[in-house]
């Protein structure tokens, strides 16, 4: 669980990004934040994930502030990021790259996530968008970190490849009781969440995810 | 995933950046390598020299000194004393009466005088350091040279030997007359001597018409130390002045040779203006110059390469470094920290060295070989060019003062040292360490959030 309290970033009192946020986030759901681009998305992320520091309020997880945890531990042993470049490691395999972050063996994870034997052992750029996205995935799932952040995760991959992303996220969360925090502009989240915020003007609001989810197709 | 590993994957996959970085580690380790050996070789040969060469120096009471200092045994003991000297020659002559033995004839023989059979009695420490020896003047061609342990021993010149029917082992005397002393009391008192060795003369003496016999080379009876003591003590009176001329003391190693000498003066304190100190190390100063050069062309040239060797290298991971923003922001994501990304990237540097460190070994010695007989004997030939000044003349004159032995050039012979090797790993590991650190420190200065947003 994630308990964000008075959450505050900027560069500039005059220019505040995040503004006085508060958030609960718990194990087994998915929750999509919206927000136009370069409203703070990414740097509320970096925040729960330790890639930067708040200037104001805390973060606790699992009843430990962020700074308590240490924020090399937190990024090894706490929380996972998939990235819109899906964002590999070049030079290894599939297999190798989900054994940076695995505590379990790599390739059932891989195989789960539809790749074969032989495509874990390729060198990930000679996989689609959509494999390298997987394998992404698969090394979050490896690492058995309660928590997920994903930025973008499906803005490279085609609708189709997009949904299948979205249903394993959807999947990490449920069957794998992560707790799985989405940036998206796409409408697609909004119909697998289990909550919806927009961020604006440096304030989180809780959102009907209907109002985002595509319209449908009445016949 | 440990950073070895990731170290290994990295070089091994990234097959062009590691065979580039390979090359040019191999290329400033040949080079740093080869004068690094040469090196070696100028300080070995250079101790060998220091070895055969016999740099000395004189003492002499200054003429001019308001205090008379003599120097004596008191005096040749104190400068013993003070370490750095491998041995000393200190010398007395005489006047003496040889009645049994037939002189090269001079002036007093045309006169028909008893100085006829006087001739000049000199004694050494060690009569090889004398400086008709020294200088090749004279050389010894039969027997042995006195030493300081010699008793009753004495070298003779070719011409006495020939005209009185002498060899070695036979016995010769010597007398103190009325010719060589007014004093009654100790005329008649006989010395005599076992030859022990017999010298050649060089043509460079000339002789003077009605030169004395005692003033002629041919003549002169080199006897031993004790011998000349007692000789000289019985002359003055039974208080012998102080060794006449200059004392030489010779020293272990030429490179001491100024320190030795301060120090004798500091030990004299007041007194030592009362002394003329001439060194003479020219004959090994002139044999080290081609060394020297040597030596301090190849310092300058290790230090250059591995100062250009670090740039290149830190120029060129800092390049690829610019590549690598997208997996640092990653590893650390991940949770993986600074160091242990620097520790990775000093791996795959290391690890490519190492590579290169091994070829560069077997590679650079036959390379040092050469290039260090080329340069040593152009340093040589410089050297004896420079000769030709007026400056360099004189030296090379006084090397007729050391031992003619010398006049071959040292040996110069590369040889692959553990100093060398040591000193060639040191200098590259400092070159990784340099050039990892420059190049990772503008990614380690940035936050994991900075690199992700460089990465999209």
């Amino acid at each position: 669980m994630i308990e964000v309290s008075n959450l505050s970033y900027y560069y500039t009192k005059e220019r505040m990004i995040l503004n006085g946020i508060n958030l609960v986030l718990e194990n087994g759901k998915l929750y999509v934040i919206f927000g136009p681009s370069g409203c703070g998305k990414t740097t509320l992320l970096s925040l729960l994930g330790g890639l930067d520091e708040a200037k104001e309020g805390t973060i606790v997880i699992d009843g430990r502030e962020v700074r308590e945890i240490g924020l090399d531990k937190l990024r090894k042993e706490k929380v996972s990021f998939i990235f819109q470049n899906y964002n590999l490691i070049d030079y290894m395999t599939p297999i190798e790259n989900v054994q940076l972050t695995a505590r379990v063996d790599p390739l059932p994870v891989l195989e789960s996530m539809g790749l074969t034997a032989e495509e874990a052992k390729r060198n990930v750029l000679r996989l689609s968008g959509g494999q390298q996205q997987r394998v992404a995935i698969a090394r979050a799932l490896a690492s058995q970190n309660p928590i997920i952040l994903a930025d973008e995760p499906t803005g490279n991959l085609d609708e189709g490849t997009a949904k299948e992303i979205m249903g394993i996220l959807k999947d990490a969360a449920r069957i794998h009781n992560r707790c799985v925090v989405l940036v998206s502009h796409s409408r697609e989240a909004a119909e697998i969440a289990d909550k919806v915020f927009e961020l604006k003007g440096g304030k989180l609001e809780e959102r009907d995810p209907q109002s985002y989810a595509p319209p449908s197709i009445s016949g | 995933m440990s950073a070895k590993r990731r170290a290994i994957l990295y070089i091994t996959r990234k097959k062009g950046k590691t065979i580039l970085l390979l090359l040019c580690f191999f290329v400033i380790l040949v080079l740093i390598s080869t004068a690094l050996e040469i090196n070696s070789a100028s300080e070995i040969s250079g101790a060998n020299l220091r070895k055969a060469f016999k740099g000395y120096f004189k003492v002499a009471a200054s003429p001019e000194a308001e205090t008379e200092i003599s120097i004596d045994e008191d005096f040749v003991s104190s400068v013993m004393a003070l370490g750095g000297l491998k041995s000393y020659n200190a010398q007395r002559s005489c006047y003496m009466t040889v009645p049994k033995l037939i002189l090269k004839p001079g002036r007093f023989t045309a006169e028909g005088s008893t100085k006829a059979r006087m001739t000049t009695l000199i004694s050494n420490t060690d009569s090889s350091r004398n400086s008709y020896f020294m200088m090749d003047m004279l050389t010894l061609s039969e027997g042995h040279h006195i030493s300081e342990n010699s008793s009753e021993a004495a070298l003779i010149s070719r011409t006495l030997a020939d005209q009185n029917g002498l060899k070695i082992g036979d016995t010769i005397s010597a007398v103190i007359t009325e010719d060589v002393t007014g004093d009654a009391d100790i005329r008649g008192q006989e010395f005599s001597f076992q030859i022990e060795g017999i010298f050649e003369e060089k043509e460079i003496f000339q002789t003077e018409e009605n030169a004395p016999e005692c003033t002629l080379v041919s003549n002169y009876i080199f006897i031993d130390q004790s011998s000349g003591n007692k000789i000289r003590t019985l002359l003055d009176g039974g208080h012998p002045q102080g060794y006449e001329g200059s004392v030489t003391f010779f020293v272990d190693d030429p490179e001491e040779m100024n320190q030795i000498v301060n120090k004798l003066k500091e030990s004299m304190g007041d007194a030592a203006g009362s002394l003329e100190i001439t060194e003479n190390n020219s004959a090994y100063e002139q044999a080290m110059i081609p060394l020297k050069k040597l030596s301090s062309m190849t310092e300058v040239m290790t230090v250059v390469i591995a100062v250009i060797g670090c740039g290149i290298i830190s120029l060129l991971l800092l390049l690829w470094e610019r590549d690598r923003i997208h997996e640092i922001g990653l590893l650390m994501s991940v949770g993986i920290k600074k160091s242990g990304i620097f520790f990775q990237q000093f791996m795959e540097c290391g690890l490519i060295f190492a590579a290169a460190f091994l070829l560069a070994v077997i590679v650079s010695f036959p390379a040092a070989r050469q290039i260090g007989s080329v340069l040593y004997h152009n340093t040589v030939a410089e050297a004896k060019e420079d000769m030709g000044s007026p400056d360099a003349y004189e030296a090379y004159q006084n090397r007729y003062n050391q031992t003619a032995a010398l006049e071959a050039e040292p040996e110069f012979e590369v040889n692959l040292s553990g100093w060398a090797l040591a000193g060639l790993g040191g200098i590259g590991l400092v070159l990784v360490i340099v050039s990892v650190t420059v190049s990772f420190a503008a990614a380690a200065r940035k936050k994991p959030k900075e690199l992700l947003i460089i990465m999209e």
